[in-house]
């Protein structure tokens, strides 16, 4: 099974479970988790089921294209289920058969693996799905995001597609992947911008640049989270806060880069992430304050019930 | 009905972390136990069960229902409840209303707050299954984890999302209800081999039920099974399994049928150094390591499945991707960090910070060197010794910044240790380097050699020196440095060494004040406490003369007179020893006190003891005593055989107690005389309480730890 072919299976399980199908955010980020469709949708009441590939970007991961494991970015195959339904670790192994993968000719197994993001403010509880000894999975059950104690719980799940496709076709390095039936491989596709990133990323990025774009667009994030409009002679919040929380992206990638750099001293790296951090917990605030007020979105009570 | 059957309850749930399962599986049984004595129900012994996907109870012939009861039910005060007549009145019959009782069926009753209107009644006892549906739920809903998730409308705080529960009283099914799910008699067995619930009829057949649907419940048999598995692999390969009892417990719970699959990996790998390839095996994959009969390891390994099968060869091969990758990774951070020597890291240290309030790792290792060379002349090594102690200690945290360390940090030390030695430094330095860490815990073994000593303790002192100083010690059960940790291992490298250092001498060369010292002071009592003294044995040894003291006692001293003062008490001279040693220091203060008064320029001096009167003078006789067996006292001591110190104490018993016997020691007429008998008594009792002062021991049996 190529690489679009498992993606695509992969997709249509998802689609056929009720999921949104979404398409990758179109922002630098280092994980399917900070897409607003998760790091938002997870706040509130709402049921959500949405499912999309996240490139996904991680500059200190970045190898010249000379390791054969690890790269600058990678493809993370997300899934939101919120509430998470009692039978989600069935509906997950049953997702795996979409790979052609059947449980009993394998050792699957969950193992306690506890999962934390302190830039999101966020951080759950679950395993790592481990498969004749390779971690193919990260399986969440979110309890905070954003610094907000969350009810419903939702569930993420992210499939390490690269590595099961390596691991399906017995494959020692990922540039080898067969992406295409057409003899078209991943090293074709990706090999230059990995050198290229991971270059840039380590020695070209130019870091009083990257440090004061950081300053910038955590400033428009506070600035358009304190927006504010007149009413009746009084003022009333107006947070933009899609656009701010775009900014905490920005600013979450500029301190990647910066990190890959070796820019950051200890502390100057932790109190990057706690302003990061900071930033996210406000927007999850204002998300919640002005969130559509819609029992929920159309098409998704069913899924969730 | 009374009818005894075991009781099973199961609950079933998603896989718990394995690291919890064991306290768990007790935590369960224990709260079971506990409803069933609370209400007074009967029962046999308990067994608990535990794997990934459940926790289970079984409890033997628990009675079904309590017995009945004949209990007196109180109303009002008898003054209240009856009138002139007797007759009930309405706050009686209001009583009786709620109780739906008839009034007249109450009777003035004397209870010991005077007399009540009351009624004997029978009650019926209650059913097992309604005593559990009212105290199961909240019992097992507050059941402590290390850390617990809430699920589903994030109501629900457990430690994974429950999925069955199974209740079996004999054949029967009890009625309950667990985070809403509903009791019944069905189980689950393997997640995969299982095939999907399956009926339990009885409670007794449980555990064999589950074996057929492919689970062990009891983890004590699965660890057995791995073991034989182990050994049978290992035999297949042709050699045999490196032991690893800590993984063995750590896998045992991971799995609920347990498989062992044994790959290999190339040969090649073998160059790297032992420690690097057994830890890549173990800490990434959980794989046990395969050695040939002379020891050699052997390019393969086993790793814990949770299946016996492999039909696809799957398990095998996925297993062997992993662990090429793995190894292929550890080999690439040696042969990295290999290209510099260990000695050119020591710059790149200081952008490690230890504690912001104590700068880098650099300075760190600078004090650690200095703080090594101190300790070592101070334990009288030869001037080469120091030197190569000194550049261990400055060397011993530069393998933080390789990228193996990185990559295994439960490796830091031992890789500074093989890069020396792969480079050539002298044998001392880099077995210095490797062991400094040890002891890592209560069960590791403190290091080897004596270059290893210094500078592991060297290391630990600093530790616990500079974060006592800025005020970061250990509070109450937080101790976010390890300090504890460390100054037991202080105490366990100076003892098992012999090192020749007292409390004192720790904190002179770590440069800590009285902070420090106390710190010290206090965890040496918890140490020996730990060891299993008592408090009092341990204050006989530590507050000799006033406790002014026992800083300064070598630690070894103190240990090996703990090891004296535990079989005093068995002593049959004991009880005469303690009396005699109390009463010399309840008189001597009064003798003093009477020489005061008499005033103060009598000074007597040895010249003038021939002069008494009296040739026989009883006091002569203790001032021979003591300069005959005093210095025996002190000559035993020395060589620390600190049994025979009380062998010889033992010897004053008779002598002074007929001294005591045949003397009115506080002589007003004859003032010499009592001043001297009044000091040679002091004498001997500083003697007798030199080493350790066995009052302390006197009185109630005080208990270990």
């Amino acid at each position: 099974m190529n690489f679009q072919q498992l993606l695509l299976g992969i997709q249509d399980y998802w689609s056929r479970q009720n999921c949104v199908l979404q398409q990758p955010y179109d922002l630098e980020v280092g994980a399917g988790t900070m897409h607003p469709d998760t790091f938002f949708r997870v706040l509130g009441p709402e049921p959500w089921r949405v499912a999309f590939c996240q490139p996904s970007r991680r500059p200190v991961d970045g190898r010249f294209a000379e390791n054969p494991m690890r790269v600058y970015k990678h493809y993370q195959f997300q899934v939101i289920l919120k509430p998470a339904p009692l039978e989600v670790q069935q509906l997950y192994l049953d997702s795996l058969r979409a790979f052609g993968i059947d449980p009993l000719e394998h050792d699957i197994r969950f193992e306690e693996d506890n999962w934390e993001s302190p830039t999101l403010g966020a951080a759950g509880v679950g395993w790592q799905v481990v498969m004749d000894g390779m971690e193919i999975s990260q399986f969440t059950y979110f309890q905070q995001s954003g610094g907000r104690e969350l009810s419903p719980i939702s569930v993420e799940l992210t499939y390490g597609i690269e590595r099961i496709c390596m691991f399906l076709n017995d494959i020692k390095n990922i540039f080898d992947i067969p992406w295409n039936a057409n003899g078209v491989t991943y090293g074709d596709v990706r090999r230059q911008e990995e050198i290229e990133h991971s270059d840039y990323s380590f020695n070209e990025a130019d870091v009083q640049f990257f440090g004061e774009q950081f300053g910038r667009w955590e400033g428009e994030a506070q600035r358009l989270l304190a927006r504010e409009r007149e009413e009746d002679g009084g003022t009333l919040p107006a947070p933009l806060v899609v656009p701010a929380y775009e900014a905490v992206l920005k600013c979450s990638h500029l301190f990647n880069v910066l990190d890959a750099r070796g820019a950051l001293s200890v502390t100057e790296r932790a109190a990057h992430i706690q302003r990061i951090r900071r930033l996210s917990c406000a927007c999850a605030d204002a998300y919640v304050a002005v969130r559509n007020p819609d029992p929920a979105p159309a098409g998704q009570e069913e899924a969730a019930s | 009905m009374s009818e005894r059957d075991p009781l099973l309850i199961e609950i079933g749930c998603e896989e718990i972390p394995a690291r919890m399962i064991p306290r768990a599986a007790t935590d369960l049984a224990g709260i079971v136990v506990k409803i069933l004595d609370d209400q007074r129900l009967e029962h046999g012994s308990c067994l608990s069960w535990g794997g990934s996907r459940r926790l289970a109870v079984r409890i033997e012939s628990v009675q079904g229902r309590q017995p009945d009861r004949d209990e007196t039910l109180l109303g009002p005060p008898a003054k209240v409840a009856f009138d002139a007549e007797g007759k009930p009145t309405r706050a009686l019959q209001g009583f009786a209303k709620k109780q739906g009782l008839n009034p007249e069926d109450l009777t003035p009753v004397e209870t010991d707050r005077g007399l009540y209107a009351g009624i004997e009644r029978r009650v019926a006892g209650s059913s097992l299954d309604q005593l559990l549906a009212r105290d199961l739920p909240a019992a097992v809903a507050s059941m402590s984890f290390p850390k617990i998730m809430r699920w589903a409308d994030g109501r629900n705080r457990w430690v994974r999302p429950v999925h069955w529960l199974l209740a079996l009283h004999g054949a029967r099914t009890l009625e309950l209800e667990l985070f809403g799910v509903r009791s019944g008699n069905r189980s689950e067995g393997h997640r995969f081999l299982g095939s999907g619930p399956v009926e339990i009829e009885h409670a007794d057949q449980y555990a064999t039920v589950l074996e057929q649907r492919h689970v062990i419940v009891d983890p004590v048999e699965r660890r057995k099974r791995l073991a034989e598995s182990l050994d049978a692999s290992s035999a297949a390969l042709g050699g045999s399994v490196v032991r690893d009892e800590g993984l063995l417990d750590e896998i045992a719970d991971l799995v609920e049928w347990p498989g062992i699959v044994s790959g290999s990996f190339e040969a090649d790998f073998l160059e790297l150094p032992l420690e690097l390839l057994v830890t890549t095996l173990r800490h990434h994959q959980k794989c046990f390591s395969v050695q040939d009969a002379e020891g050699r390891l052997m390019p393969h390994f086993l790793a814990v499945a949770n299946t016996d099968q492999d039909p696809k060869g799957h398990v095998r091969r996925g297993n062997e991707w992993v662990i090429g990758g793995r190894l292929d990774d550890a080999r690439f951070f040696w042969r990295e960090d290999r290209r510099r020597s260990l000695e050119e890291r020591s710059a790149e240290l200081e952008r490690v910070i230890l504690h912001r309030d104590l700068g880098s790792y650099a300075e760190k290792a600078t004090r650690v060197g200095e703080l090594a060379v101190k300790l070592a002349g101070k334990l009288g090594m030869s001037a080469e010794e120091v030197a190569h102690c000194g550049t261990a200690g400055r060397l011993a945290k530069n393998d933080l910044v390789t990228g193996t360390v990185g990559e295994f940090p439960e490796l830091q030390g031992r890789i500074g240790g093989l890069m020396l030695e792969a480079e050539g430094a002298p044998a001392m330095v880099a077995k210095a380097v490797f062991e400094h860490y040890q002891p890592v815990g209560p069960e590791d073994d403190v290091p080897a050699t004596p270059g290893g000593a210094v500078v592991a303790l060297a290391d630990k002192l600093d530790s616990v020196a500079r974060f006592i100083s800025i005020g970061r010690g250990p509070t109450g059960s937080g101790d976010p440095f390890g300090l504890r940790r460390a100054t037991s291992g202080i105490f366990r490298i100076a003892l098992e060494h012999k090192l020749d250092l007292s409390i004192r001498d720790l904190c002179d060369l770590a440069g800590g004040e009285e902070l420090l010292l106390e710190f010290l002071r206090e965890r040496l009592e918890k140490y020996f406490r730990e060891l299993g003294y008592t408090p009092n044995e341990i204050r006989s040894v530590i507050l000799v003369q006033g406790g002014k003291t026992s800083l300064l006692i070598p630690l070894t001293d103190v240990s090996l007179r703990l090891e004296a003062v535990r079989g005093v008490r068995e002593r049959a001279d004991f009880a005469r020893l303690v009396e005699l040693t109390k009463r010399i220091f309840n008189i001597v203060p009064k003798i003093e006190e009477g020489s005061r008064e008499r005033g103060g320029d009598w000074r007597p001096s040895p010249e003038r003891y021939e002069d008494f009167e009296d040739p026989e003078e009883p006091g002569k006789l203790l001032r021979e005593l003591i300069e005959q067996s005093g210095p025996v006292v002190e000559q035993r001591a020395e060589s620390k055989q600190y049994d025979r110190v009380i062998d010889s104490l033992a010897e004053f018993v008779a002598p002074v107690a007929s001294f005591f016997d045949d003397v009115l020691v506080n002589d007003a007429d004859r003032p010499d005389e009592t001043h001297h008998r009044g000091e040679m008594l002091s004498r001997l009792g500083a003697i007798l309480t030199r080493y350790f002062d066995i009052r302390e021991l006197a009185g109630q049996a005080d208990r270990r730890a």
